[in-house]
């Protein structure tokens, strides 16, 4: 296949100021989001609650190195019909606080989506149908919808990459360019926010009810059934007696 | 005497690859005059090239390998001191005021307490 | 002997002592008033970081004033922030203006109903005034809230140990220790203050958790000689004859791996004083005998 030569004045009008813009953009967005963005207020009881909770996994996980008197006693704490944690602490089931997860929502939408649609939109009106550059490798043509969105053309070889592409590819792959910029954690990095959005539709969709919650740890602690590891730990400690003691147990 | 056996055996990997490397483009060469099509690699080759990398990654594990030991526990980083360091309750009156203050000055005793 | 550290030397050696958890405050304060003092611009983002660690320090070692150019910097830089009238309470405590320390500590906790840290603070008032019952029921309400603090759970097992109440202060380690499972300095504390309460069945139990905690660390020589005695005690006891016989064996066992590491850390220092300064065996077999039982005397602070 004969080379391909490309305009330079495309590196100068089209590669470089889709780098920069996406870059920009990128830091924009970090700092709106700081702008914006709304520290959540946590009730005391909420968070009692998620201590509870915590405290109630780690005694499940963890209760085997207990005595069994001293792992009955928190269960009893946690559990007894009468004065149980879990048993007494009525909780009134949460309000769809409505208001401010719309906002949040709105806010959410507003920092991720809206840039994504409004500069892709642009880039795309702006930049599109150019050859931007070529990825130096050769590749398959199943890449040829990834890499030339928007330069539909049969023959052209597929590690060509079209002006779209070069865009998409640099929304996703600066990530590491704006934690060296702006430090570890930035919203800057859509892809990081997008997981994050994804996660919180899934939190979303189960109500934070506290009392569903404190009914499946109830169960959970009530068929908790543990052998407590301190019965055998001595015998463990004399059977490796004749081998090297080993420092280390692995995991 | 473990590790030089270890190194021939890196040193034959190397060759190994490359030899299959070249034949890989001797192949490629002959082709090319004989214009036929390429559709892939004799086998031989590219079994060569699969186990000459899986030596040479072998070999070189177990000659610059320095395994670390899984602790279930950090021995040796925290020993009682750190573990009971609990910042949020520091106080303050101890004695470090005396030992740690160049300025520091010592309570005056109250000698009429003493005398009666 | 921290004159010749550079100033990024410095940074490092600070951020090391605060992952992991070291008290040092006065290395803290030489290093800041040698290294970094007057580079303090230079520390980028971890400047304040450090200005607060120093703080701490500073009122340690009771240079307040120190402490007070510190808290100056971080006054201005955040004005309105909590964690900085936190940082002032503490200044007021080290001042032993415990009054006025309470207030500031009672604004922070009006503002932020969920503030942690000001509410341990009065607990540490509370301990420094002397008033030990007061700091662990004050200490008691904030773990009914906050009940998965690990760190003041194990506040309050130092309280309850202060306070002699043995039985107590195992039920908090044990919550310290369902944090942490595999930490061995958890099981042999454990072990340590089952072993003070004493009898028949917690010296069992004190045994099981310096088993333990020599299983999970074979050095630790505190465990050892912990799990020596436990199993000594059982063997001249009325036990079983079965749980006898085990235990001689588990105490012959433990008082063998003792030797080992004792010979082990004597035969070290020997080697290294007569390349050094000579055969001085003497001195050599002091050294030996504390690092042998230097682990060994209660820390009971």
């Amino acid at each position: 296949m004969a080379e391909l030569l490309i305009d330079p004045k495309i590196r100068g009008w089209v590669f470089l100021p889709i780098v920069v813009i996406t870059f920009l953009v990128g830091i924009i967005r970090h700092y709106v989001s700081i702008l914006i963005s709304s520290t959540k207020k946590v009730e005391l009881t909420q968070l009692q609650d998620s201590q509870a909770m915590i405290r109630a996994r780690l005694l499940r996980e963890n209760g085997k190195y207990l005595t069994p008197q001293s792992f009955a006693m928190r269960k009893h704490y946690f559990n007894n019909e009468e004065s149980g944690y879990f048993k007494t602490q009525k909780r009134p089931p949460a309000t769809p606080n409505s208001s401010a997860m719309l906002t949040d929502l709105v806010k959410g939408n507003f920092i991720n989506v809206l840039p994504m649609v409004v500069i892709g939109g642009w880039i795309n009106w702006m930049f599109s149908g150019f050859v931007t550059t070529k990825v130096p490798f050769p590749l398959t043509l199943r890449f040829k919808p990834m890499l030339q969105r928007g330069v539909e053309l049969q023959s052209l070889d597929a590690s060509w990459v079209s002006s779209a592409s070069w865009y998409f590819l640099n929304v996703f792959g600066l990530r590491n360019i704006y934690t060296l910029v702006l430090g570890e954690n930035n919203a800057a990095d859509q892809t990081q926010s997008m997981q994050d959005q994804m996660s919180l539709n899934a939190a979303g969709q189960m109500p934070q009810d506290p009392k569903a919650a404190f009914k499946s740890e109830w169960e959970a602690l009530e068929i908790c059934n543990v052998k407590s590891v301190l019965e055998t730990v001595c015998e463990d400690l004399l059977a490796s007696n004749n081998e090297p003691i080993s420092n280390n147990i692995h995991h | 005497m473990s590790k030089t056996i270890y190194k021939i055996i890196l040193i034959f990997g190397f060759i190994a690859l490359a030899h299959s490397a070249y034949s890989a483009v001797q192949f490629r060469t002959y082709l090319r005059i004989s214009e036929q099509e390429f559709t892939s690699l004799p086998l031989d080759i590219s079994l060569q090239a699969i186990v000459s990398f899986a030596v040479i990654i072998y070999s070189i594990l177990c000659l610059k390998s320095d395994w670390k030991l899984i602790h279930a526990t950090d021995i040796g980083k925290t020993n009682f001191d750190t573990l009971s360091n609990l910042q949020s309750f520091y106080t303050f009156n101890h004695r470090g005021k005396a030992l740690f203050n160049p300025h520091y000055q010592q309570p005056q005793l109250n000698m009429d307490l003493l005398n009666n | 002997m921290y004159e010749d550290l550079s100033w990024s030397e410095a940074k490092d050696l600070l951020r090391k002592w605060r992952d992991d958890n070291e008290r040092k405050s006065d290395e803290v304060v030489q290093i800041f008033e040698y290294c970094l003092a007057d580079k303090i611009k230079k520390l980028g983002t971890e400047r304040l970081i450090i200005l607060e660690q120093v703080f701490v320090a500073a009122l340690d070692c009771s240079r307040i004033k120190l402490a007070e150019d510190c808290i100056r910097v971080l006054i201005s830089e955040f004005p309105e922030s909590l964690r900085v009238m936190k940082l002032k309470a503490m200044l007021l405590e080290a001042l032993e203006r415990y009054d006025d320390a309470l207030d500031v500590l009672e604004s922070i906790i009006k503002k932020d109903e969920t503030n942690a840290a000001a509410r341990k603070r009065k607990v540490a008032i509370l301990k420094a005034k002397g008033q030990i019952s007061d700091a662990i029921k004050e200490l008691c309400d904030y773990l009914k809230k906050f009940m998965s603090d690990q760190e003041a759970w194990h506040e309050l097992c130092n309280l309850y140990l202060i306070e002699g109440d043995f039985t107590k202060a195992s039920f908090c380690m044990e919550e310290v220790l369902l944090h942490n499972p595999y930490s061995h300095l958890v099981h042999q504390r454990i072990g340590d203050i089952r072993y003070t309460i004493g009898g028949q069945e917690n010296i069992e139990i004190a045994k099981s958790y310096y088993a333990q905690a020599v299983k999970l660390n074979g050095n630790n020589l505190r465990a050892l000689y912990g799990l020596y005695l436990c199993c000594s005690h059982i063997a001249t006891s009325k036990a079983q004859v079965t749980k006898r016989k085990e235990a001689q064996k588990l105490a012959t066992w433990a008082m063998s791996k003792i030797f080992d590491i004792t010979n082990k850390s004597s035969k070290q220092q020997q080697k290294s004083s007569k390349t050094s300064t000579g055969n001085n065996k003497n001195s050599t077999d002091i050294e030996a005998l504390e690092a042998a039982f230097g682990n060994l005397d209660a820390k009971l602070n």
